[in-house]
């Protein structure tokens, strides 16, 4: 019998605190994932993406953010050459009118440190003829 | 490393200023940001791979506003990836979800209602409604849970006594199954103990590095990065690379080799040859430290019994061996000569032999890398152990340089998936539910009765899909996940589980993803440095982060989840009489009760955390994420899974197990490093009873499906540098999208040709199991050779996944993901 009790208590407790009454009143919402259809949909391929072939540096968003790529990144960077350098170097940056490689990216001897060889897996270029998917909310300030 | 939490931040924000880079860029906001020096750092380990890199995150009036790498982190020494860089923003997508949702209909559950805004009491309470009736009709194994190798420590933890010593099933498994399970079994196979042997610091010793299938510079960029610093700085580095398709890591290689699908099989039989037939074998190491064994074959594909390529296979699902001896061994491998190899393979013959040459070069420091492309196959768990034949061939194991090293998918697959034991079989450091002195171990420790751990294995992930499909499988929760997407077989082996009448379906995640649109029921999941976490990355490190900002009002963290969760059963409602019997002062007891609030996870005061925020000590009223990581610690401490305590993890960049005396361990099994090898042992495999590890005699067996006159391509899908598994965070930083929209089917220009289409053309990509659209690329980052094709699965507006079978390897029921016959036409 105290058994019971406690388990009639209980469910009364429970439905008292758990606001149902607010929730069966709520309306539907309309929510999507990022593919915008039904999951059995065979959706058309968007439109390719686009990369300029040369663009002004953009700005960064946030302190420490890697520079992103203002044209198209297809250039080689291998065992027997690195293509960024041949524009980005402390050399030649100026010449080419393109932004230097950081400091803090070269050695002593202002060669370009070997960590920080495979340039495109910290910058990446950006489509010119796509939009974000959904806004993002994300503020420096 | 004994500094204080404040310290410890100052000292951070002095090298964060220290490494600013990029002064000569426009950079307006962030000198307002460096100018104001208000913003507050703190450590966290990257969200995303199993690398593991620390980063600094950047705080300011409750809202992360920069990350950059952690320059105090042996893992990435100040660097990150691309991804890891813009971890700022992954957590304010405008369609975070705050609210749990309900399919309904006036007012009411309905399987076929729309998502309907319910509070969180509402939510769980609907669950636990549907989880008790399952469980009073239908028994233990009708509920389950898929979980994550993205799941902190404690949130596997807690999982796995809710299932285990709660609702009395085995029936949870993280996607860890999808990723590292074949892993597991290699090790568990070969040395009787999970996870690799070396560490990182082998990258900077090792002359030859060797990567069977793996992509590094896309997948773990930061060891690439480490890699290529090596290769390029040492005039006797050398790199070889396998894959089924050219790939960016093609661009470091000295030594690049195309193999045909599934071949690696023979080519790894062939090296061992090789090394045997050249009298390279290590014979002192290997009479020492190892024995043989003959494993048994045509063990089938892992699919339904029903399916004829089950009914065909002579030992569908077995993994028993036999002893040999190393003459037996020698005439098995004997006929993958070079000649035959090279045939099978594709592979050009010096290249093949240039790559034996160096395994057997007793002088040359060999380093061999892998991951998904040896993982998922259906003979993974085999090609696991071939791998380490080589290197136990040769003794070139566990000394700087000489290293085996399988890399990891997930951030925490090593941490919590598999030292924790989130599978369906295991249970935590490396014990498993079949075995009765196991189960007894951890009952005593979760102060539970003996028998209440279930003795079968439970549903594994694919398992799991086909049971909810057959009505077997009916109340299902899946966490920081998203299996409707990833999974393959989507159309005909997961939907349907998820749509299935019968079932009930939940998706815990920050965003509504693809499965959580299939779902009954969405609970809005705090993320990150939303809560407090620690992992377990490649190399056995451990490490911890403290919450650092508030989630969005409405969410909250996984653990909050399944703790509140554990309320709502009461012990009487769960268990059968005869094990409340055992201990009957229980059964009123609730399972938060009898698994959280037990004495032990409920010890530490909130004053222990020396963070500002907490959000489930502050619910629950103890620090409660130091109470499950000091219980589980125990299952390990003194067995070889040492964990160091609770509050070094927070004030270090992490550290290796087993750690002993503080101190931790770089390389396992080898005098001088592993303080479980005794003086004069030189090497000790010590998880074989025997302390010898086993090189096993496997054959090469076909794929489960090869490519026909219809389906005329193998099409490998898998991951790129900037989106991470499903892009349910990274497609929603705009710069992460804009550099890599859309998937593309990646196809030798001569096959696009062949089917009349060009580069940017639209295609429909069909398999006997569906159809997607997409766009070909043939001049992209990766070349395939003709009759390959591969597709990234980030895009979720292309379900790629959908086309594969869902052939697993038998004995670590890991699908392949990598070898599905396709046919591509012009739309």
């Amino acid at each position: 019998m105290k058994k019971l009790l406690t388990a009639v208590a209980m469910l009364f407790m429970l439905n008292a605190c758990s606001g149902q009454q607010a929730a069966t009143q709520a309306d539907p919402v309309n929510i999507a994932s990022l593919g915008q259809s039904e999951i059995t949909d065979v959706r058309a391929a968007d439109v390719a993406p686009t990369y300029p072939k040369r663009g002004k540096s953009i700005e960064r968003t946030f302190v420490h953010q890697p520079p992103l790529i203002p044209h198209k990144a297809g250039y080689p960077i291998n065992l027997k050459k690195n293509s960024c350098m041949n524009c980005h170097s402390p050399a030649k940056a100026k010449r080419m009118k393109a932004t230097e490689i950081d400091a803090s990216h070269l050695l002593a001897d202002s060669k370009l440190n070997k960590h920080y060889y495979n340039c495109t897996q910290c910058h990446v270029p950006q489509a010119d003829n796509k939009q974000p998917l959904v806004e993002n909310y994300f503020s420096a300030q | 490393m004994s500094i204080s939490r404040r310290e410890f931040l100052k000292a951070n924000a002095a090298v964060a200023a220290a490494t600013a880079v990029g002064v000569t860029l426009p950079v307006k906001l962030v000198e307002a940001a460096e100018q104001k020096d208000d913003i507050k750092w703190d450590k966290a380990p990257c969200r995303f791979c199993g690398v593991g890199c620390s980063v600094l995150v950047g705080t300011k009036n409750g809202k992360v506003v920069a990350t950059q790498g952690d320059p105090e982190s042996p893992v990435n020494k100040g660097l990150n990836c691309i991804k890891g860089y813009f971890l700022s923003k992954i957590m304010y997508g405008k369609d975070r979800l705050t609210t749990p949702l309900l399919r309904m209909t006036d007012g009411k559950y309905d399987k076929e209602g729309e998502f309907t805004p319910v509070s969180w009491d509402t939510a769980l309470d609907t669950m636990a409604e549907k989880w008790k009736h399952t469980l009073k009709t239908k028994g233990p194994t009708a509920v389950g849970m898929f979980g994550s190798g993205q799941w902190t420590i404690w949130e596997g933890y807690a999982a796995s006594k809710l299932h285990k010593a709660g609702f009395l099933t085995n029936n949870l498994d993280p996607n860890a199954r999808h990723c590292m399970a074949s892993a597991v079994g290699g090790f568990m196979r070969t040395f009787g103990i999970d996870e690799p042997m070396g560490c990182y610091d082998d990258l900077e010793a090792a002359d030859h590095f060797v990567l069977w299938g793996a992509n590094m510079a896309e997948m773990h960029p930061i060891l690439w990065a480490r890699l290529s610093d090596r290769r390029l700085s040492s005039p006797t580095s050398r790199v070889h690379v396998l894959s089924t398709f050219q790939n960016r890591s093609f661009d470091l290689a000295d030594n690049a080799m195309v193999f045909r699908p599934q071949t690696d099989l023979v080519i790894l039989n062939y090296i061992a040859n090789y090394i045997i037939e050249n009298d390279a074998v290590n014979k002192e190491f290997v009479s020492k430290h190892t024995r043989f064994v003959l494993g048994t074959t045509d063990i089938g594909y892992g699919l339904r019994p029903e399916h004829p390529l089950e009914q065909k296979a002579k030992n569908p699902g077995k993994g028993s061996s036999t002893p040999i001896s190393f003459d037996e061994y020698a005439k098995f491998v004997s006929t993958y000569t070079l000649e035959y190899t090279a045939k099978m393979s594709g592979v050009e013959p010096e290249k093949l032999e240039e790559m034996a040459k160096a395994y057997a070069d007793p002088n040359i420091k060999v380093m061999s890398l892998w991951t998904m492309g040896i993982n998922q196959h259906t003979r993974g768990v085999w090609a696991n152990n071939m791998l380490y034949n080589i290197h136990l061939l040769t003794g070139k194991i566990a000394t700087p340089g000489n290293s085996p090293f399988s890399l990891t998918g997930q951030p925490s697959a090593c941490g919590t998936a598999r030292e924790v034991g989130t599978f369906s079989h295991r249970l935590p450091a490396d014990m498993v539910v079949k075995n009765p002195k196991h189960r007894a171990i951890t009952e005593k420790l979760w102060q539970v009765p003996a028998g209440t751990i279930p003795p079968k294995p439970g549903y594994h992930a694919v398992l799991q899909s086909r049971m909810l499909k057959d009505g077997k499988l009916n109340c299902y929760w899946t966490m920081c996940t998203n299996n409707v997407q990833a999974g393959a077989n989507i159309n005909e082996e997961i939907l349907p589980g998820f749509r299935n009448p019968e079932n009930f379906i939940v998706v815990s995640d920050p965003y509504p993803t693809v499965s959580a649109m299939a779902a009954d029921l969405i609970l809005p999941t705090a993320m990150w440095v939303e809560k407090e976490g620690a992992y377990g990355n490649a190399e056995r490190r451990t490490h911890m982060w403290h919450q650092q900002v508030k989630p969005p009002e409405g969410a909250k963290s996984d653990l909050w989840q399944l703790v509140e969760f554990s309320k709502r059963f009461k012990v009487s409602e769960v268990w059968p009489s005869e094990l409340i019997a055992k201990q009957p002062d229980l059964a009123d007891k609730t399972l938060y009760d009898v698994l959280f609030a037990n004495g032990e996870v409920n010890k530490f005061p909130t004053s222990d955390c020396k963070a500002e925020l907490n959000d489930e000590s502050e619910a629950f009223g103890f620090y409660l994420q130091k109470g499950l990581f000091e219980e589980y610690a125990q299952f390990g401490r003194g067995h070889a899974h040492d964990l160091a305590d609770f509050d070094t993890y927070h004030e270090t960049r992490g550290l290796r197990w087993p750690v002993v005396n503080g101190k931790e361990t770089l390389r396992r099994f080898v005098e001088g490093s592993d303080p479980y090898v005794k003086a004069g042992e030189g090497f000790n495999f010590y998880g074989k009873p025997d302390g010898k590890a086993v090189i096993f005699a496997l054959p090469y067996e076909p794929a489960a499906e090869e490519p026909n006159e219809e389906f005329d391509l193998w099409l490998s899908t898998g991951r790129v540098l900037e989106h991470w598994h499903t892009g349910s965070m990274t497609a929603r930083v705009p710069e992460l999208h804009r550099a890599y929209p859309d998937a593309q089917i990646f196809l030798h220009p001569e096959d696009a040709k062949a089917r009349g289409v060009k580069r940017g053309d639209e295609v429909l990509v069909t398999s006997p199991r569906g159809e997607i659209k997409t766009r070909v690329e043939t001049k992209g980052r990766n070349k395939p050779p003709r009759g390959v094709a591969f597709m990234p699965f980030f895009d979720a507006r292309q379900l790629v996944n959908k086309l594969l079978l869902d052939a697993t390897d038998p004995l670590s029921k890991e699908t392949d993901f990598k070898k599905c016959p396709v046919k591509v036409t012009k739309v």
